[in-house]
C-alpha cells in the first residue's frame, strides 16, 4: 500500500500494516506500524484538558508520526512494545549491560506518539551506543586481580583513587559491574562485584569503564514507561513528546527590573517565559550563562534585588528588603536544642566521674 | 539547574555563589566538582551549621564515653579473673558474687556510660538530619549534573522523606545534552524546564560512527529535536567574536541573525583590522603507507609559511592549527604550536586559529570528511 501523503490523512484513515517493533534483536523496522483509533486518541487519556482545535492538531501529528510522514521507520507505540523496557525494572537492570547484544539505531521521529514509544525509542538507542562503546574494548586497562570468595576480589596495579564503581569488568571471560570498592594499600583495591564469580585465584581483570549513566539513564526510562496509562503526563512531558504544540508553564507574569544590565534580547527572553518547555539558543559568546542567572532571578528573587554589572552578574552591597528576609531565613538555622546543653553538663559530670573511677579501679591491687 | 559537565557546575556556582547565600545546594561527587560548587554541597554545608558545632562536642564525648566504658569493663573483668583464689567452680561462682558487690558502683557507672555514648550517638544523628533538613528546606536553587539527579532525589528522599518538589529546571548546555538524558529530567516532575544551548554548535558526543548516525536523529539533542518543529528565544547579541567574523558566522549558520555588541565591535576593530583571512591552497591529498588518513603537504607548508611570519610579528601570541584529519595531525611539522584534532579544541582560547578547511575537489565539495555542517561553526 502506497504511503499517503499528508493531504490525504483524514479519520477514516486507518493504518493496516503489520510490523511489530522488534526491540531486543531487532533490525530497525522500515515499514508503517500498526496504529489503532484507540492509541490515536490521545485527548482522552493522555491530554485531559485540550481545546478542541489543539486535539485535532495533536491527532493528526500523532497520525503523522505513526505513518512515517515526520520520518523514516518509527516503531509502533503500543504498550506491549514497551514489555522488552520494562523487563528490565528492579534488580534486572543491570541485565543489558552483563549480556550485552548488538541492536540497531531507530529513528528518532520529531514527535512521539506517547511516553511508552518515546521510552522504547530512546532506550534502544541508549543501548545500541553502550553496544559501540563496548565493542570498542577493555578502554580503562587490564589488571591482575585475586579472587577472594564468590563476591569480590582484589585489584592490583590499578590507580586506587581513579574509582572502578559502576565500571563494567570482565574477569576470567565473563562479565560483571563493580558495585563497591575500598582502597587496600597502594595501588591495591577491593572491588565488591556482580553476579558472584565463579573463576578462583589469580585472574586477568579487563576494566571497561563507567557504565552508570546507562544505568541511571535506563532505570530512569524504565520508571517512565512503568506510569499507569490513565496517568495524565506533565505538561513538561507532553511538550517533550510532541515540541511542535505549546503547553502553557507556570510563571509568575512580571517583568524583569529595567536596572538588571541585561542586553534586550535577553531581557525578552527572560520577561517571555511562558511554557512549560522553553527553548532558548544561545549562539557563541552570547552569555547565555547570564540569561541563566537572570531566570533564577526572576523565579526567585522577583524584581527587588540591585544589580551592577561587573563580568556577568553580581549582587550590589545593598540589596533589597525582600533580599534581606531570605538572607534572614538562609541564616536561620536550628539553634541548640533544648536536650544537648542538659547532654553536655550530664556527659561532662559521667565523664569526669568514669574517669575516676577506671583510675581507682586499674590502681587497686588485689 | 543542571548541565552536563562539572566544570559547567562550577562556572554556574561561581555567579550564583553571589546571589543567594545560604539558599544554593549542590548535588555531585566531591571528587569530581569544582572549589566554589564543593563548599555548595550538603556535607560542607551541614559542617559550617551553628547546630552542628554542638553536635561534634556531643560526637566526641560520645566516644570519649565509649572508651571509658570499655576501659571500665576491661579494668573490672581483669579485677574479677585475676583476683579469683580458687579455680573451682563453685569458688569462681562466689568470687564472682562477692565482686560484683564490691565493684558495685564501677559496675553501674560502665554501663551509665555505655547508655550515654549510644544515647549521644543517637541525638547526633538527629540533630545531623535536622541540619540536613533544614538547609534542604531553604535551598532555593540546587546545582547538579544532569547524571547526579539520581544522587540529588535518593538524598533528599533520605533526609526530608519525600520527592523534592521542583518548580523549574533549567538545562544548561543543552544543544549537547543527549535525548536519554531527559528521562533522568523528567523524573524531577518538574513544572517547568527551560533549555539553553546552542544545537548549532557542539552535539551530544556519540560512540557510533558518524556515517551511521547520518539521517537517524540519534546524534541530536532533545534541544535541536524541539527547535526543529517549535519556536524559541534567540539570545542574538555576541560579545566573544570579531564583528566580522561574526558576520560570516551568522550568514552561514545562523540566518544572519546575530548581531554583535556595539562595544565589542569598536574595541575588536582597534586591535584588529583583518581578523579572517583566507589562503588559498591548491594541493592534492595523498595517503601515507599504512594510513587511511590523507595528507596534504601542500597545505601544511603553506600554514607553516604563515605561521612562521606570524610569530616573527608576535612572539608571544598563543597560535592554534586545527585540522580535521588525523593524517595531517600526524605529520604536522609545527610541533612547536598547539596542533589538535577535530574535537579536543573547543574549549581553548587563542589569539590566532588555522582552520584547514580542505574543500574536496570532488562533486560533493564538502568540507573534508566532515558529514555534519556543525563541525566547521564549532570551529570557526
Amino acid at each position: 500500500m502506497p504511503e499517503p501523503r499528508l493531504s490525504e490523512l483524514d479519520d477514516s484513515w486507518v493504518a493496516t500494516s503489520s510490523a511489530a517493533y522488534p526491540p531486543a534483536t531487532g533490525v530497525a523496522d522500515a515499514s508503517a506500524p500498526e496504529v489503532s483509533q484507540e492509541s490515536l486518541d490521545l485527548s482522552a487519556q493522555n491530554f485531559p484538558g485540550l481545546d478542541q482545535g489543539t486535539e485535532r492538531l495533536l491527532y493528526h501529528a500523532k497520525k503523522d508520526v505513526a505513518f512515517g510522514v515526520a520520518g523514516a521507520s518509527i516503531p509502533s507505540s503500543d504498550i506491549s512494545n514497551v514489555s522488552w523496557l520494562l523487563a528490565f525494572g528492579g534488580q534486572k537492570k543491570f541485565d543489558p549491560f552483563l549480556n550485552p547484544c548488538e541492536r540497531q539505531l531507530i529513528h528518532v521521529p520529531e514527535e512521539f506518539a506517547d511516553v511508552f514509544q518515546y521510552c522504547s525509542v530512546i532506550a534502544n538507542n541508549m543501548l545500541v551506543e553502550f553496544w559501540h562503546e563496548f565493542r570498542q574494548g577493555a578502554r580503562a586497562g587490564n589488571f591482575c586481580g585475586e579472587v577472594q570468595g564468590t563476591k569480590g576480589l582484589y585489584i592490583k596495579g590499578c590507580n586506587a583513587y581513579d574509582g572502578m564503581v559502576h565500571s563494567l569488568v570482565r574477569i576470567s571471560g565473563s562479565l560483571h559491574i563493580a558495585t563497591a570498592q575500598e582502597i587496600a594499600g597502594r595501588d591495591k583495591l577491593w572491588l565488591t562485584v556482580i553476579p558472584g564469580l565463579i573463576a578462583q585465584g589469580s585472574v586477568q581483570v579487563e576494566n571497561f569503564g563507567y557504565i552508570g549513566g546507562y544505568v541511571t539513564e535506563l532505570v530512569a526510562l524504565v520508571e517512565l514507561a512503568s506510569r499507569k496509562t490513565n496517568e495524565s503526563p506533565s505538561n513538561v512531558l507532553k511538550s517533550v513528546l510532541c515540541p511542535r504544540l505549546d503547553f502553557p508553564g507556570k510563571f509568575e507574569r512580571r517583568e524583569l527590573s529595567p536596572i538588571v544590565p541585561i542586553n534586550e534580547s535577553q531581557r525578552q527572553t527572560v520577561n517571555g517565559l511562558t511554557h512549560a518547555l522553553e527553548k532558548i539558543q544561545g549562539p557563541p559568546g552570547n552569555i547565555y550563562l547570564c540569561t541563566c542567572t537572570c531566570i533564577n532571578i526572576h523565579i526567585y528573587y522577583q524584581n527587588e534585588i540591585e544589580y551592577v554589572n561587573e563580568t556577568v552578574l553580581s549582587v550590589q552591597e545593598r540589596r533589597g528588603r525582600l533580599d534581606a528576609q531570605l538572607r534572614r531565613a538562609s541564616l536561620k538555622t536550628i539553634s541548640h536544642p533544648p536536650p544537648v546543653s542538659l547532654f553536655l553538663s550530664v556527659i561532662l559530670h559521667t565523664q569526669r566521674r568514669t574517669q575516676l573511677a577506671a583510675i581507682t579501679i586499674n590502681s587497686h591491687t588485689p | 539547574m543542571t548541565c552536563s559537565r562539572n566544570v559547567a557546575v562550577e562556572s554556574l556556582a561561581i555567579k550564583l555563589e553571589k546571589l543567594t547565600d545560604g539558599g544554593l545546594v549542590v548535588f555531585g561527587n566531591e571528587s569530581r566538582v569544582g572549589e566554589t560548587a564543593k563548599r555548595h554541597l550538603l556535607e560542607p554545608k551541614l559542617q559550617r551549621q551553628p547546630a552542628h558545632v554542638a553536635v561534634e562536642m556531643i560526637d566526641k564525648f560520645s566516644s570519649k564515653m565509649q572508651s571509658a566504658s570499655s576501659e571500665l569493663l576491661d579494668g573490672l573483668c581483669a579485677r574479677q579473673t585475676l583476683a579469683i583464689p580458687c579455680k573451682r567452680p563453685l569458688w569462681r561462682r562466689a568470687w564472682s558474687a562477692y565482686m560484683r558487690q564490691r565493684c558495685l558502683y564501677p559496675g553501674l557507672l560502665q554501663e551509665w556510660a555505655l547508655r550515654v555514648a549510644r544515647c549521644g550517638r543517637a541525638q547526633v544523628r538527629k540533630v545531623a538530619d535536622e541540619c540536613q533538613s533544614e538547609i534542604l528546606g531553604n535551598a532555593n536553587i540546587i546545582l547538579c549534573t544532569i547524571a547526579s539527579t539520581s544522587r540529588l532525589l535518593r538524598e533528599w528522599q533520605e533526609v526530608c522523606g519525600k520527592k523534592p518538589r521542583i518548580h523549574t529546571v533549567i538545562v544548561d548546555e543543552c544543544g549537547c545534552t543527549t535525548e536519554s538524558s531527559t528521562a533522568l529530567l523528567i523524573r524531577l516532575n518538574p513544572t517547568n524546564l527551560i533549555m539553553v544551548g546552542d544545537h548549532k554548535q557542539l552535539p551530544p558526543t556519540s560512540m557510533i560512527p558518524e556515517k551511521k548516525l547520518v539521517g537517524t536523529g540519534h546524534d541530536q539533542s532533545l534541544l535541536a529535536r524541539c527547535c526543529a518543529t517549535a519556536s524559541m528565544h534567540i539570545l542574538n547579541e555576541q560579545y566573544r567574536m570579531h564583528g566580522k567574523i561574526c558576520a560570516l558566522v551568522s550568514y552561514q549558520f545562523y540566518e544572519n541573525l546575530l548581531l554583535t555588541s556595539p562595544t565589542i565591535v569598536d574595541d575588536r576593530q582597534r586591535k584588529e583590522k583583518h581578523p579572517l583571512i583566507w589562503v588559498s591552497v591548491r594541493g592534492k591529498e595523498k595517503f601515507l603507507p599504512g594510513k587511511t588518513s590523507p595528507v596534504n603537504y601542500d597545505e601544511i607548508s603553506a600554514v607553516l609559511r604563515v605561521v612562521t611570519s606570524l610569530r616573527e610579528e608576535h612572539p608571544c601570541a598563543s597560535i592554534s592549527v586545527l585540522t580535521f584529519y588525523k593524517g595531517q595531525l600526524e605529520v604536522n611539522p609545527l610541533t612547536a604550536y598547539q596542533c589538535a584534532g577535530q574535537n579536543s579544541l573547543v574549549y581553548y582560547e587563542c589569539q590566532f586559529y588555522f582552520l584547514g578547511l580542505q574543500i574536496r575537489n570532488d562533486l560533493t565539495c564538502r568540507y573534508a570528511f566532515v558529514y555534519v555542517c556543525i563541525h566547521v561553526c564549532i570551529y570557526v
